[in-house]
């Protein structure tokens, strides 16, 4: 039986659109949440505190390691489990990297890390942030707010690397440290600003 | 370093002590109290190390939150404690022995610094029983001024080890446990030279066992708390020969040297302690590595109070 060429046009047409409709309506693929290592040759963590009510006094700590799970396409918060090592810290003098690693400020003997343990987040805007965690210092954990900008992402199928700019202010008072706050030799005040960069590795399972 | 913190850090403390010394040495109707003038130095110098504290690391928290904020916890037992043992004073060979070992076993016991294994505190222990045998015994011998002199010595030189640590709170409690004993040594002087008994003898004064308990504690607790926390260039040997000082007070009893008495014996005596002091502080001062960027002519904690 011959088909007219005019029914097997609309018959096509349909069928077309249905399959158009069908791929419309699929929910839209969302990346998979991946694990971060952080890679601590590009990851750092710069402090600031009023030094005797007049500037700003800067230090950093060098050795900042842990993972970050994070889907390439922000569609979820950034989860961070960062460390710092306190004898990385580094102002330029080592006299005075040894007196902040002593025990009036870090502790480094009896304490040898920060650290830094997300408990929630919520979106701000495109790739930011404002995460909830737990700040460890002098061994105090204490709930804090960080500020997080989501620097960027690039990557192939395989791999990734992905960048976060963390921001928080602190008073270190409530961590028990608190040495020249009374006297007025250095601020209570502290803003920790925490650069990181990862390499994504294998799926996190999730 | 400021005036001012100074003045507060070390100051005060000083301010204390001396309220609590000179009158028990100096006021002779306080100074008949029983236990007061043997418990003066000890109750002093506990407070200078607990208001040291407060000044420079606020209110010590309980259970502490650093294994070093056990330091005026201790001082607070020993503040009690120095009137208990000023009393004992005089109870004998049996009393010495008891009180020896009871205090390096409840400081060995609730000193744990850290890196101090099981051995460590032991050691702690082992030396405060010892220095106070050692302190107790020489504070019956000998007049208050050879004691009180060489503990300002001690401290002050662990002071300074403390500094090149970069430990500046213990620093600062080490510079006001030095100066209390230096109002102790004052006092002891004026006493000597200036008082005299119903016969007319010069008055000496003891620093009493409660003295001898409180030293004997507080100068082995600060030397490990130092060499625990020490980051820099000073070693333990240099710890040990500055906290161990005190114990060449014993060499001033051998043989041919104890029957001499006066100021000048007791002055002798003293360089006798400032032997290990002096080894110590050349060592560190002369070995220190010079390992900073900066051009050297500040130090840390001149950095953190101006210019840097």
């Amino acid at each position: 039986m011959r088909i007219p060429s005019s029914r097997l046009l609309i018959v096509l047409g349909l069928m077309g659109s249905g399959l158009f409709m069908a791929f419309a309506q699929a929910p839209k693929p969302v990346a998979r949440i991946e694990a971060f290592q952080l890679d601590p040759v590009h990851c750092m963590a710069l402090f600031r505190v009023h030094h005797q009510g007049a500037g700003q006094f800067w230090g950093r700590f060098n050795d900042v390691s842990g993972t970050v799970l994070y889907p390439r396409d922000d569609s979820a918060a950034p989860e961070f489990d960062v460390k710092v090592a306190v004898n990385s810290i580094d102002t330029g003098t080592t006299k005075l990297d040894r007196t902040l690693m002593g025990p009036d400020f870090f502790n480094g003997i009896e304490f040898d890390t920060l650290s830094f343990k997300s408990t929630g987040a919520e979106r701000v805007g495109e790739g930011r942030w404002k995460v909830q965690g737990d700040l460890v210092i002098l061994g105090k954990k204490k709930p804090v707010e960080v500020d997080v900008e989501v620097t960027g992402v690039r990557g192939n199928p395989v791999v990734a690397k992905a960048g976060w700019e963390a921001i928080l202010d602190i008073k270190r008072s409530d961590f028990g440290m608190n040495w020249g706050i009374d006297n007025g030799a250095l601020g209570d005040h502290v803003r920790l600003i925490i650069g990181l960069e990862g390499e994504s590795g294998p799926p996190s399972g999730r | 370093m400021s005036i001012g913190q100074l003045l507060l850090t070390i100051g005060l403390p000083t301010l204390v002590g001396a309220i609590l010394i000179v009158p028990a040495w100096l006021v002779p109707r306080i100074r008949e109290i029983s236990g007061l003038a043997g418990s003066a130095l000890g109750v002093a110098l506990g407070m200078a190390l607990v208001v040291a504290f407060m000044c420079e690391a606020g209110v010590p928290s309980l259970p502490p939150e650093q294994k070093w904020h056990m330091l005026p916890i201790i001082a607070c037992g020993i503040v009690i404690l120095c009137p208990v043992v000023a009393i004992m004073d005089g109870s004998g060979e049996l009393g010495r022995w008891l009180i020896s070992i009871a205090s390096g076993a409840i400081i060995g016991w609730l000193a744990v610094f850290p890196q101090m294994d099981l051995l460590g505190r032991i050691l702690l222990g082992v030396w405060v029983g010892l220095s106070f045998m050692v302190l107790s015994w020489v504070s019956h011998r000998r007049r208050g001024i050879t004691v009180t002199l060489s503990l300002t010595i001690v401290f002050t030189a662990m002071s300074l080890l403390c500094f090149e640590s970069h430990f500046i709170t213990l620093t600062l409690i080490n510079g006001a446990l030095a100066a209390t004993a230096g109002v102790g040594f004052a006092s002891a002087l004026i006493a000597e030279v200036w008082t005299r008994d119903e016969e007319g003898k010069r008055r000496s004064i003891a620093i009493g066992w409660g003295g001898a308990f409180a030293a004997a504690s507080l100068v082995p607790l600060a030397c490990f708390c130092g060499w625990a926390y020490t980051i820099g260039d000073v070693m333990w040997i240099h710890w040990g020969l500055v906290g161990a000082a005190p114990v060449m007070l014993l060499f001033g009893e051998l043989p041919g040297f104890h029957q001499r008495h006066g100021l000048v014996s007791s002055f002798l005596r003293v360089g006798l302690v400032c032997i290990p002091v002096a080894v110590a502080l050349v060592l560190v001062f002369t070995g220190i590595d010079s390992d900073d960027e900066s051009d050297g002519s500040e130090t840390h904690i001149e950095m953190m109070y101006s210019g840097r």
